[in-house]
């Protein structure tokens, strides 16, 4: 059964580039540039994994995580970070936002794809 | 900041009290200021080796490219391949073509409308099966190939796009980020009247101008952040070099806290 897929980045290239990771391996996906955007798109749409960014304009991947985990709808789906963030403390406040797992960049598809599959599976 | 200066342009002319007092102020911005210089030039004498690394880095792409290209080549040539083979069929020994097969197909069918039955019709006949099944095996055999072919060149296309993801964004973010603290440094001095030419001469104002004392728990928070030891290390070097401090447990770091410090990020992937 095909999966939808949420990629959230304020990267173009960045979009571009999970977005072809995740189609290969055959999910359909959407994308969004911002925490603000994101929140539009998911209120119109259904997804079994959302993959966000942490440092974005008008609303950060933190902030965003947070509320998609106040909506109904996605308190349990799998969230994904995939950030230039390594840090700890950095870490440690997706976590309690309620990021399923982190993954630094620059990323390897095959990493990211084996991390979306344990997430989702 | 900005701010502070305001105040000390308005006062100008104000009791030499009102002045010492803005003047304290600045130096304490001051403070804060070359602390943040501090660990901006520390960051910024990355540069050299992450431009360094940033060559090795596009000979790596330019590599990928070219291989991305050879693939592109030999995959233009097996789909060449695949469409010659697709249109010639060796029939008894003799290459024939897809339109003469049907003629000798068409022919082969009147003979059997007619009840024209002759053992060469019948050898015709398994001759022409023999060579589409060698037709499909041979087609098989080139597609296998090309299919090779388009995945050596999807890892090629992604390993040359995974090598350029940000390495220019940091790079020019450092840059920024060092020019806007240097500014800072010079709106700064400017503001308490002393006027300095560069960088260099910072050494003599601190030191035989009254000294400014470095903020050491802005420092602190510098090293906090500066989570590889490397950069703590270096960052520590440049405020005993530039006389701030003498010892690194002036501003409360020691070799027994560095491991505590050291947040280094190993692992690419945390599932928690």
């Amino acid at each position: 059964m095909t999966k939808n897929a949420l990629i959230v980045d304020d990267s173009h290239t960045m979009r571009n580039m999970v977005s072809i990771t995740l189609k290969d391996a055959e999910f359909e996906v959407m994308a969004a540039e911002d925490g603000v955007d994101a929140l539009d798109v998911v209120a119109e749409n259904d997804f079994d994994i959302i993959i966000t960014d942490i440092n974005m304009p008008n609303m950060d991947g933190i902030e965003l995580i947070k509320k998609l985990r106040l909506n109904g709808k996605f308190k349990y789906t799998p969230i994904l970070v995939l950030t230039t963030e390594g840090g700890d403390d950095k870490k440690k406040e997706g976590k309690n936002a309620g990021a399923t797992g982190w993954i630094v960049k620059p990323f390897n598809p095959q990493t990211l794809m084996s991390a979306v599959n344990k997430v989702c599976a | 900041m900005s701010e502070a200066y305001n105040i000390l342009e308005t006062n100008k002319n104000s009791a030499p009290k009102n002045r010492e007092s803005l003047k304290n102020i600045v130096k304490k911005w001051l403070s804060v200021a070359e602390s943040q210089v501090c660990a901006l030039e520390v960051l910024s004498s990355q540069l050299p080796k992450l431009n360094e690394l940033l060559e090795d880095n596009m000979i790596d792409l330019s590599t990928s490219f070219n291989i991305l290209a050879e693939q592109a080549r030999n995959q233009s040539g097996n789909v060449s391949a695949v469409s010659q083979s697709a249109k010639i069929f060796i029939v008894n020994g003799y290459p024939t073509t897809f339109r003469e097969l049907l003629v000798i197909f068409h022919k082969l069918i009147d003979d059997a409308k007619e009840n024209k039955h002759s053992e060469k019709n019948d050898k015709m006949f398994n001759d022409i099966l023999a060579a589409v099944c060698q037709q499909e095996q041979s087609l098989s055999e080139k597609l296998k190939k090309a299919e090779c072919s388009s995945d050596d060149m999807i890892t090629a296309v992604s390993s040359a796009v995974v090598g350029m993801q940000f390495q220019d964004r940091v790079s020019q973010n450092l840059v920024i980020a060092t020019n806007v603290s240097r500014e800072i440094i010079y709106y700064l001095k400017d503001a308490i009247g002393i006027t300095i030419e560069n960088l260099e001469d910072r050494d003599t104002f601190l030191t035989e101008n009254g000294g400014v004392e470095l903020d050491k728990d802005f420092a602190m928070k510098m090293i906090q952040h500066l989570t590889l030891g490397e950069l703590q290390q270096k960052f520590i070097d440049h405020l005993i070099h530039h006389k701030y401090i003498t010892d690194p447990s002036q501003i409360g770091f020691n070799s027994l806290e560095k491991g505590k410090l050291q947040k280094e990020h190993t692992d690419e992937v945390e599932l928690f």
